[in-house]
């Protein structure tokens, strides 16, 4: 049971009765009405437009700002510094006092920064990075080496980490 | 939107539009109130998808729209514009009618707002009283309470000549 059925008779006569009259009709249309939501559909339309280009042109201020700014002056690439090896003058030394001496030399004044270019230099190019021992004096020949042994004019070189014993099995010598 | 949704709207504006902006001239004036009634279906049509219950939604709406265009207008509203509103009927008066127009017309400006509401959504609308108790946001039984008493004062104003017509 609806509550409208609980309406006395008189009353749901007079509801029947106003019901019958007719509103005053307005000045509406429909084709007025598809206008107005065009025209606000464009407007919205407009409207995100007009927000997009409001971003962009924020940006580019922005990024014309950041061109302006004094930028960093470009230093230019340090040449690498040619590292030529060390020229060994000719002396009159054997060839073995030479070497040891020319490499003592070159290890002494080298071994700093010149070894680390050096390393750098034999990873970038290979063994050719090397320096080479430019001596004048020609290496000598073995007889005229056993021959300076035989005479006493030279020693055999010793080392410090070789022990001679006396005989086999016999106690050390230091 | 599609085309099938703006012509159910189309359809939905031509069968309501006039209920509607009679709803609105309760508190509005005429202009004002098919600006409402307007605003509320351009709305509509920006919306993604149509709400359920058109009917209902839309005598929400109108509501809305009415009491913001009330809200703005209360302090500008001058003498004559409310003469001006008042001049204007409700209804076209017909030959066949069972009642007075301008008279049931003044029987309903007399009375209560919330009560004038209640018949004028049931009556020229056609919503249920439960559609009404959803637009008017109050309780069923305070609908029905309303449009049983609004009737009863309606019947008591227009009085013998109204009964007379009806019988």
């Amino acid at each position: 049971m609806s509550h409208e059925d609980q309406l006395n008779s008189a009353a749901q006569e007079l509801a029947r009765a106003l019901a019958g009259l007719s509103p005053t009709g307005h000045r509406l249309d429909r084709d007025m009405l598809m206008f107005r939501a065009g025209q606000a559909a464009s407007r919205r339309l407009l409207r995100g437009w007009q927000s997009v280009a409001c971003s962009l042109a924020v940006l580019l201020l922005g990024f014309a700002w950041l061109g302006h700014s004094p930028a960093l002056v470009p230093t230019p690439p340090q040449q690498a510094k040619e590292i030529r090896p060390p020229v060994v003058q000719p002396t009159e030394v054997e060839p073995d006092e030479l070497a040891a001496a020319t490499a003592s030399r070159w290890v002494s004044t080298n071994l700093g920064n010149d070894y680390l270019r050096l390393r750098a230099r034999l990873a970038a190019e290979g063994l050719d990075a090397l320096p080479t021992w430019e001596t004048t004096a020609a290496p000598a020949p073995i007889e005229s080496v056993a021959d300076g042994l035989r005479q006493g004019r030279r020693q055999v070189p010793r080392t410090r980490w070789l022990r001679r014993t006396s005989e086999p099995g016999g106690t050390e010598q230091s | 939107m599609d085309s099938t949704t703006l012509g159910e709207i189309g359809r939905w504006f031509e069968e309501e539009s006039t209920a509607l902006v009679l709803y609105a001239r309760q508190w509005l004036d005429p202009a004002l109130a098919e600006d409402a009634v307007q605003d509320v279906f351009v709305s509509l049509m920006q919306q993604a998808q149509p709400p359920s219950q058109m009917k209902p939604w839309l005598y929400r709406a109108v509501r809305h729209r009415a009491f913001k265009h009330l809200r703005a207008r209360r302090r500008r509203v001058t003498r004559e514009e409310r003469v001006a509103s008042e001049g204007s009927p409700w209804f076209e008066p017909r030959p066949d009618d069972a009642v007075d127009a301008q008279q049931a017309e003044l029987a309903l400006r007399a009375l209560p707002a919330e009560e004038r509401e209640v018949v004028t959504l049931r009556l020229w609308g056609g919503l249920t009283l439960a559609e009404i108790a959803a637009v008017t946001e109050c309780s069923l039984a305070a609908v029905f309470r309303r449009y049983h008493a609004a009737l009863e004062r309606v019947r008591q104003q227009l009085g013998a000549s109204c009964l007379t017509k009806i019988n």
